[in-house]
């Protein structure tokens, strides 16, 4: 069940981010045309940094999920490399939850933001005299989606705790690489195995053949 | 309140807490014992302004400019073209690597996006020539590096904001000690080579006519350059405006290479936007930490600690560079730059060192923080795109050129016009 909501969490984050960068490349366009009608025909239709800016927040706080699903945040491994593996299960988990302590306090805050802006119908100081409910909002949306997502990892950790499926545990918040690692140690393992069998297989023939 | 915040700071990070989520929590235990107003409310309206910083936008378009290249083979091109060039020296694809760094560190605005690009491009040439494959990645981490020093740059950008300090200076003022740099990263593989020829691998083999047919590869990244770059000098675009330019020009690039296509940009949003995110959120926190900091009146302190020192401007300049490289080691460039530039900078400004010499001086500083351990972003980059050993042959690698960083450094600091002499020319 988690599994599942996992996956879809997954999709829907990545979903997320085409089309954050959607919103990045047409933000790109549309300076550049601004850019372009400023240079060539000294006119501007104003706004195009404003609107870049909106979308610059709200893709960012759309990707926040996108990179914990990935584990894209930097940490610092010197002295983790060095402990123990149960040790090490107990970091990724404490990482993870500050990690996600922080962004709730992040979450608690901009939803602050933008309900103040609901309540006073806020607009920015600009030409375009934008209503900040809308962008906030989408902004607080992002963060919240984040939020979400976490829940489930943490709810997924519980049970893995449970299960102590410590495997499972690193590949949702352990450092990118260990799976890889992992299943290097499998495949070398593997590989060492057949090796073996094969040189028991050999001497066998080997004493078969010394008997007949 | 000093220590205890070093403290603090060194557990989280050595916990391997994700270093924005250490920044965040730092200023909110700071916030907890040493403040008498809630300052973490203000943490929503931070984050917001920060979020739709326009400058800051600059950020993920130098980002997605450099997947963009990445992805349509520009970079492939561009290095094929780089080992007819420069693979003759001992050293081999060694100095190649430098070059592509330096080339593409000119049309993309972060070390990071230039050394996975590079690295992703050179990483098989080890396994093809038998390199030394520390020293190779060495070159790798420290080419990379270039990224944040030669124009366009990320961190100059953020350093303008925070000082006030004009882009377009900066970015002319880069372009010497960048190819300086560069070449000095060149003279450090020399000397390497030459002491244990065994770890320059196999000659390459190349040829003049070979080389003529691939000097066409270069011209994409330097286009790119010039259209970014040139927009700024020429007043017609900001940094911002020029990096949107510049993956507008990239998309046209990629679709006159046939590499455009959705899963072209799907692949390269996704990179984007997941580097951005980290990067952004490592932002935020830093500068909560920041507010925090200065509500609390750390910032005063520190301000004071350094004033009674009592010592002259050149020895606290010294000063300033031990301290960067100590906390270099420990912390990430982004944050790092944004958490003591708003510091240091009034301090040197005021004493009357120059603050366009004073940011490139800090890019180098930053520069060498990407690739001291245990913390340097660079060196996990590099060994990001291996499949195998372990973080120390980056470490050991990089090492000569922390030393060549070194040099390049006191060089600046004995002669400023290495940094100034463009900018003088121009606008002064």
């Amino acid at each position: 069940m988690l599994d599942r909501l996992l996956l879809k969490a997954e999709k829907t984050a990545q979903i997320a981010v085409w089309i954050g960068g959607g919103l990045l490349i047409f933000a790109a366009v549309l300076t550049t045309i601004d850019v372009l009608l400023r240079k060539l025909f000294n006119w501007s239709f104003g706004g195009a940094d404003e609107i870049a800016g909106y979308m610059f927040a709200i893709s960012t706080a759309f990707a926040f999920a996108y990179a914990t699903l990935h584990r894209a945040h930097v940490r610092i491994d010197a002295l983790y490399i060095r402990v123990p593996a149960r040790l090490r299960t107990a970091l990724d988990v404490l990482g993870f939850l500050m990690l996600g302590g922080f962004l709730g306090v992040m979450a608690e805050r901009a939803f602050d933001v933008w309900w103040n802006s609901v309540l006073n119908s806020s607009v920015s100081i600009t030409p375009l005299v934008t209503k900040l409910a809308w962008p906030q909002g989408f902004w607080f949306a992002g963060i919240l989606f984040f939020v979400l997502v976490f829940c489930l990892i943490l709810a997924r950790i519980v049970t893995a705790l449970f299960a102590r499926d410590w495997l499972r545990i690193a590949q949702l918040v352990g450092p990118r690489g260990v799976e890889e690692e992992v299943k290097e140690e499998r495949d070398h393992a593997l590989a060492e195995l057949a090796r073996e069998r094969a040189i028991i297989e050999k001497a066998r023939r080997d004493v078969r053949g010394g008997d007949s | 309140m000093l220590a205890w915040t070093g403290i603090i700071l060194m557990s989280l990070l050595a916990a391997s807490v994700p270093v924005a989520a250490a920044l965040g929590w730092l200023g909110l235990i700071l916030e907890r014992f040493y403040s008498m107003m809630p300052l973490h409310l203000a943490l929503g309206e931070i984050v917001w302004q920060n979020a739709i910083e326009y400058v800051l936008v600059a950020i993920p378009l130098f980002i997605l400019l450099g997947e963009i290249l990445l992805r349509a083979g520009i970079a492939e091109r561009m290095y094929g073209a780089m080992v007819e060039w420069l693979s003759w020296l001992p050293g081999g694809t060694m100095h190649s690597n430098i070059g592509s760094c330096a080339i593409f560190a000119a049309s993309s605005g972060s070390s990071v996006a230039t050394a996975a690009t590079v690295g992703t491009v050179a990483y098989p040439e080890i396994a093809r020539r038998g390199y030394n494959e520390p020293l190779f990645l060495g070159t790798l981490a420290a080419g990379g590096t270039l990224g944040i020093l030669i124009p366009p740059s990320i961190n100059l950008i953020i350093y303008g904001l925070l000082t006030d300090t004009s882009v377009p200076q900066l970015y002319l003022a880069g372009f010497i000690p960048g190819l300086t740099l560069a070449i000095l990263f060149m003279l450090t593989i020399l000397i390497a080579v030459l002491i244990k020829p065994a770890w320059g691998g196999e000659p390459v083999h190349t040829s003049w006519p070979a080389r003529w047919k691939t000097l066409p590869n270069l011209l994409p990244p330097l286009g790119i350059f010039v259209v970014v770059v040139g927009s700024i000098y020429a007043g017609i675009a900001t940094p911002t405006e020029a990096a949107s330019v510049g993956v507008v020009a990239a998309l046209c690039l990629a679709a006159s290479f046939r590499a455009l296509n959705w899963n072209m940009v799907r692949e390269a949003v996704e990179g984007t936007l997941r580097t951005t995110a980290m990067v952004m959120l490592i932002i935020f926190a830093a500068l909560f930490l920041n507010f925090v900091l200065a509500a609390i009146g750390m910032t005063t302190q520190l301000i004071n600690m350094i004033n009674d020192l009592g010592v002259s401007p050149m020895q606290t300049l010294w000063v300033v560079i031990a301290f960067y490289i100590v906390v270099g080691c420990f912390m990430e460039t982004l944050s790092m730059l944004i958490t003591t530039t708003p510091l240091i900078a009034p301090i040197l400004i005021g004493m009357g060192f120059d603050p366009v010499w004073l940011g490139i001086l800090i890019t180098l500083l930053l520069e060498t923080a990407l690739i001291t351990p245990p913390v340097g972003v660079n060196l996990y980059i590099v060994h990001g795109i291996r499949d195998r050993g372990t973080m120390n042959d980056v470490i050991i690698g990089a090492s000569p050129f922390v030393v060549t960083l070194f040099v390049m450094i006191v060089l600046l600091v004995m002669f400023p016009s290495i940094a100034l002499f463009l900018p003088e020319m121009f606008y002064r």
